[in-house]
């Protein structure tokens, strides 16, 4: 080895330069650098298309994450509504202990009229209806007594609404909100009767009153 | 010699502005580069791939290779012709690692050691027809990538810094290698002399 570190060695020299000579002798041909521009071309159009396909699957994943998130948030209202029927459940708990005791207070129910029965009948009525949404009223509310038949309108209209209490605790969600609407509903329906049953006797009264007075006025 | 225009310090400056260029997006300056690199890439391409239209592929792949990693060049660490060459270096190696067959001669081991460095000194200088001859086969013997490191360093005269930078080794390990080398030839010499004298 020489003091500089760079190999003489002639011979591998010599050798060497005629094995890069007869490697340089070799030429490009004319349309070399042509055929390497459209190349680079052609890349450059496939990197484009590359990198647009990155950004729609990129869009795309996003979007999807998006959709999953908001399908499976737990909305607020199915969470009240949640707690609403809980609440309303462990009211209904109690409830069986209250009628039992309201019924041996309070005279028998009427049951059913032939009519109602024809019309379908209250027990018919209630019964759950497969696939409309409507379950089977409570446990407690089964064992009350169902109205007398000659009880009055007024009377069956107190065991009604109790029904309708228990069963709105087990309606589905998907039928609540027709359930409620028919309630307000009848509810309305049943103010302008009072309205009118008020305002009649009203006029009953005042009519009444007129009579009186003529009657004295006459005498007099 | 290109080796010598390769070392030279005053680096074409115009070259670092084209390459700016063709960054902001004017890639057909990139035709003005290869016009002037692509020949000296292919001479140094066919020193280890000697089919013609091999050695064409490959230089052109380094040249699209280069154009795709221009972002990467750093006129700081070496010059772009330099930069070039460590691309078309690796590119040539990966070419013949596809289609290299193996064909060395047994050397006797034991013979490895035995060899003093003087030895080996004087079977590298002696330029009789027949010793080069003898040469010429022991260096088509040796892998494509120490025939690249040959070549690099006693054709092209580069240093060892620059061999470092073309080839992704360090320093040190090229050194060796080079010793090795030298020493491999030697060996394959003197098997190639005993077979001819049986």
């Amino acid at each position: 080895m020489t003091k500089n570190n760079q190999q003489q060695d002639p011979a591998l020299r010599m050798v060497m330069r005629r094995r890069a000579e007869a490697a340089g002798r070799m030429t490009l041909p004319e349309d070399f650098t042509d055929r390497l521009m459209q190349r680079i071309g052609e890349s450059e159009s496939a990197q484009k298309a590359k990198r647009r396909l990155w950004w729609i699957a990129a869009a795309a994943c996003l979007l999807l994450i998006i959709g999953i998130g908001v399908t499976m948030w737990p909305r607020e209202e199915t969470t009240v509504m949640a707690k609403m029927e809980s609440a309303q459940k462990s009211q209904t708990a109690q409830m069986p202990q209250e009628k039992i005791q309201e019924k041996t207070q309070t005279p028998p129910r009427p049951t059913a009229t032939p009519s109602l029965e024809g019309k379908g009948g209250a027990a018919r009525s209630y019964a759950p209806q497969k696939g409309k949404g409507v379950a089977a009223p409570s446990k407690a509310f089964a064992q009350r007594q169902k109205p007398l038949p000659d009880s009055s309108a007024a009377d069956r209209l107190n065991y009604y609404i109790a029904h309708l209490e228990a069963e709105m605790e087990a309606l589905d969600d998907s039928v609540r909100a027709a359930h409620v609407e028919k309630l307000i509903a009848a509810d309305v329906r049943l103010q302008q009767l009072v309205n009118r049953i008020v305002k009649g006797d009203l006029e009953q009264v005042m009519n009444e009153m007129k009579k009186d007075s003529t009657a004295n006025y006459i005498n007099f | 010699m290109e080796a010598k225009a390769i070392n030279t310090t005053q680096a074409p400056t115009d070259e670092t502005l084209i390459i700016r260029r063709i960054l902001d997006g004017d890639t057909a300056l990139f035709r003005q580069l290869a016009t002037r690199h692509a020949e000296p890439v292919l001479r140094m391409v066919a020193r280890l791939v000697p089919s013609p239209e091999d050695a064409e592929e490959v230089t052109q792949d380094a040249l699209l290779a280069a154009f795709q990693s221009l972002a990467r060049y750093d006129a700081r660490q070496a010059h772009f012709r330099t930069w070039l060459s460590a691309i078309a270096y690796h590119k040539a190696i990966v070419h013949l690692r596809k289609q290299h067959t193996e064909h060395f001669i047994e050397t006797n081991p034991a013979w490895f050691d035995t060899i003093p460095d003087s030895e080996t000194d004087a079977l590298l200088s002696d330029t009789r027809h027949d010793r080069l001859v003898l040469l010429d086969h022991a260096v088509s013997m040796l892998q494509p990538n120490d025939q690249m490191l040959l070549s690099l360093y006693y054709y092209d005269d580069h240093p060892i810094s620059d061999i470092a930078y073309i080839t992704g080794r360090n320093e040190g390990y090229l050194r060796s290698r080079l010793q090795w080398i030298r020493k491999r030839i030697a060996l394959t010499i003197k098997t190639l002399e005993s077979h001819d004298k049986e």
